[in-house]
């Protein structure tokens, strides 16, 4: 009876890790066919964009040509026909680019669309190696964090590429006025930044809700840290063998306080349903090192996390103001050029 | 100054010396003054004498790191009690500490610990100095699950005499589960020693008398103790604890088993107020039939048995704070079984930094 018994836990323990590691597998493959349909809408949108630059080169020589002979005072009969032979070709061409920007805006939204699961299997999956990195062998660890950080570098990359306006002030690209810049070019530049300044004070609202409730949490636990100080310096508990102190949380009467200040790492890892934004990469690092740390005893404290959360949202507030200020100035440039 | 002491000193300076340390300390200070109302200052059974007291209180903090394996902490409490009518009470306590802790290989730190508080009243020798040793090997091999073996040495020094100085070991094991985020449960069972100066002694009842017997061999206590604990974070800050203690002595009148029940719970509420309670209730039971006015501690406060605080605080500005504290006591007397009362009020300022 008893082996039976014992085979029945067997069974149900295998039917629960083979349930988990189909879970696993699913969820794995899933990531994997997502990132073959990614790669083959990127190539196909690659080679639709080549094709427009080269259709585009075309019509510029087209548009080039017919600008030449519409400069001939008098046109010929001959000049007349190869006039009317470039504006035929010009509507040709005009009319292929215009269908490939359809085409590209079409494969653009499929591909945008799966970059958005990935982004979101990527975040699943970086939570879940984080917690695994948390408490692992020193070597293992390792590795798992560079697996980390591997992911977070291509769920920007999908970032950027979810966001056109992203994709280009977000990777650094350098968006400045040039002398050939038509007002509608500078209103795109502008328009351009200020979708990002958007996603920016998104992510700084988001932000500033966390650090709120982190303060509120650190001040609970202070005010639990000063009642626990008070009562054991002025009234003396636990003095003795038969009520000493805990040995690890020091200045707790009862001994049955935690230190207040020093949360486990899980209980200061963001959690997962308040923190759909992610920092950028360096100040992601960052957060990530002082709220996971590798043992309790290395726990960042809350003041600690707050205190980057600040520093955080400073920069972030500082990069949106410089580029608030950049979006207005291609927005006055726009204007005075339209003028 | 005494050999310990110097080693004491040295561990402090050692431990709290920027150049020591290549990376900054992080200092945490608090100054907390208040006025209160004791209606039973001497901790009297039967009168009671109320008076009104100020107190003031010191806190100094620090945390280091060093080659993000190494970590410390150091902690000093100074606090100043003084009565407006009964000097005597007036008194100064010190309590400080540090640890320093090292990460190991395979999920595995080493920590040790070193306290020291003294109590001294200034127009008398009560009062008494305490200090303990605490290394502890601590174990996280998984997410959420943390076990730590740990010791403890300590030792007790009464000013007013040697009858009841103690030394006391502890060796014990501690586990702490996270059940899920902000739910954390901890077991902890520990079995301890305590050695006191004096000669244990036993009763000998004759028809009408009853002698006192010295038994020829110091007092020695036996300690087990099983704690569970469970701390939760949700809508407020709750932290429970339940223990069992057990007390086994060669000296007649010092063996009981005493159940404990403790509750902090710390609640937000509107208007930039917060509300902390806590409460102890013990439950003292001593093996041997006791004989009357039989003395157990020198000290009056030191046998707290059962107490509720309400604390009700308000900020004032981001690092000050004003409170109201309640607290209502009923803790044994230095008397075995015999227990007073008191209830204490008090008003304070709180400023950090």
């Amino acid at each position: 009876m008893k082996h039976l018994q014992h085979m029945s836990r067997m069974a149900v323990c295998a039917l629960v890790l083979w349930t988990a590691g189909f879970v696993v597998h699913a969820q794995t493959a899933d990531l994997a066919s997502l990132e073959s349909e990614f790669q083959t809408l990127q190539t196909k949108l690659d080679s639709l964009q080549w094709e427009r630059v080269r259709l585009s080169g075309e019509a510029d020589i087209v548009a080039r040509r017919i600008a030449v002979l519409r400069d001939r005072d008098p046109l010929s009969n001959s000049d007349h026909r190869q006039l009317e032979k470039a504006l035929r070709e010009s509507q040709r061409l005009t009319n292929q680019v215009s269908s490939l920007d359809h085409q590209i805006l079409q494969i653009s939204d499929e591909r945008n669309a799966i970059a958005q699961r990935l982004i979101v299997f990527a975040q699943v999956e970086i939570t879940r190696l984080l917690a695994a990195a948390d408490l692992d062998t020193t070597s293992k660890r390792q590795d798992l964090l560079v697996s980390v950080d591997a992911l977070l570098d291509q769920k920007q990359q999908w970032e950027s590429i979810g966001s056109d306006s992203r994709v280009r002030v977000g990777n650094g690209l350098v968006i400045e006025a040039r002398q050939e810049d038509t007002p509608r070019q500078l209103q795109l530049k502008s328009d351009l930044l200020s979708d990002r300044i958007e996603t920016i004070r998104q992510e700084i609202r988001q932000a500033a809700q966390r650090v709120k409730a982190l303060r509120e949490e650190h001040k609970i636990r202070q005010q639990m840290t000063e009642l626990a100080e008070d009562l054991d310096l002025f009234n003396e508990d636990e003095e003795i063998l038969d009520r000493q102190r805990n040995t690890e949380t020091k200045s707790q009467p009862g001994g049955t306080y935690r230190n207040a200040d020093n949360r486990t790492p899980e209980m200061l890892w963001l959690n997962p349903s308040q923190s759909a934004w992610t920092p950028d990469a360096v100040e992601r690092s960052q957060i990530r090192q002082s709220v996971l740390p590798r043992q309790p005893e290395e726990a960042a404290t809350l003041e600690e996390t707050i205190a980057r959360w600040d520093a955080y949202l400073a920069r972030m507030q500082s990069l949106a103001d410089s580029l608030d200020v950049r979006a207005g100035w291609f927005r006055s440039q726009a204007e005075s050029r339209k003028q | 100054m005494n050999c310990r002491n110097t080693l004491i000193l040295l561990f402090f300076l050692g431990i709290v010396h920027p150049a020591a340390w290549s990376q900054t300390w992080r200092w945490q200070s608090r100054f907390d003054i208040s006025l209160l109302s004791d209606d039973n200052v001497f901790e009297s059974l039967t009168g009671s004498s109320s008076d009104q007291a100020g107190r003031l209180l010191l806190r100094l903090s620090a945390k280091g790191t060093q080659l993000r394996r190494v970590n410390a902490t150091a902690q000093y409490l100074g606090g100043f009690e003084g009565y407006t009518r009964f000097s005597e009470e007036n008194r100064m306590i010190h309590d400080a500490s540090a640890a320093c802790s090292v990460r190991l290989g395979g999920n595995f730190s080493a920590r040790i610990g070193l306290g020291g508080k003294s109590k001294t009243f200034f127009q008398s020798t009560r009062g008494y100095r305490y200090w303990t040793l605490t290394p502890s090997v601590i174990w996280a091999p998984v997410r959420g699950v943390r076990t730590s073996l740990f010791a403890s040495f300590a030792g007790m020094d009464w000013l007013a005499g040697r009858y009841f100085d103690t030394t006391h070991q502890r060796i014990g094991l501690t586990l702490s589960l996270e059940v899920r985020p902000g739910f954390t449960v901890e077991l902890r069972s520990s079995l301890g020693e305590g050695a006191y100066q004096r000669n244990a002694f036993t009763s000998v009842e004759t028809d009408s008398t009853i002698d006192w017997m010295d038994l020829g061999v110091t007092q020695k206590d036996n300690l087990r103790e099983v704690t569970v604990s469970m701390e939760w974070y949700g809508w407020a800050l709750v932290q429970v604890n339940g223990m069992f203690q057990q007390i086994k002595s060669n000296s007649y009148g010092y063996a009981y088993t005493q159940p404990e029940f403790s509750a902090t719970v710390v609640k937000p509420i509107p208007w930039k107020l917060s509300l902390a309670l806590r409460a102890v209730i013990r439950w003292k039971r001593y093996t041997d039939s006791l004989r009357p006015l039989f003395q157990i501690r020198p000290d009056t406060e030191n046998e707290e048995s059962s107490y509720v605080v309400a604390d009700l605080s308000r900020d004032i500005s981001r690092t000050a704070s004003c409170r109201i504290r309640l607290g209502w006591y009923r803790n044994e007397s230095p008397f075995r079984n015999l227990f007073y009362e008191k209830q204490v009020v008090s008003l304070g300022l709180t400023q950090r930094f």
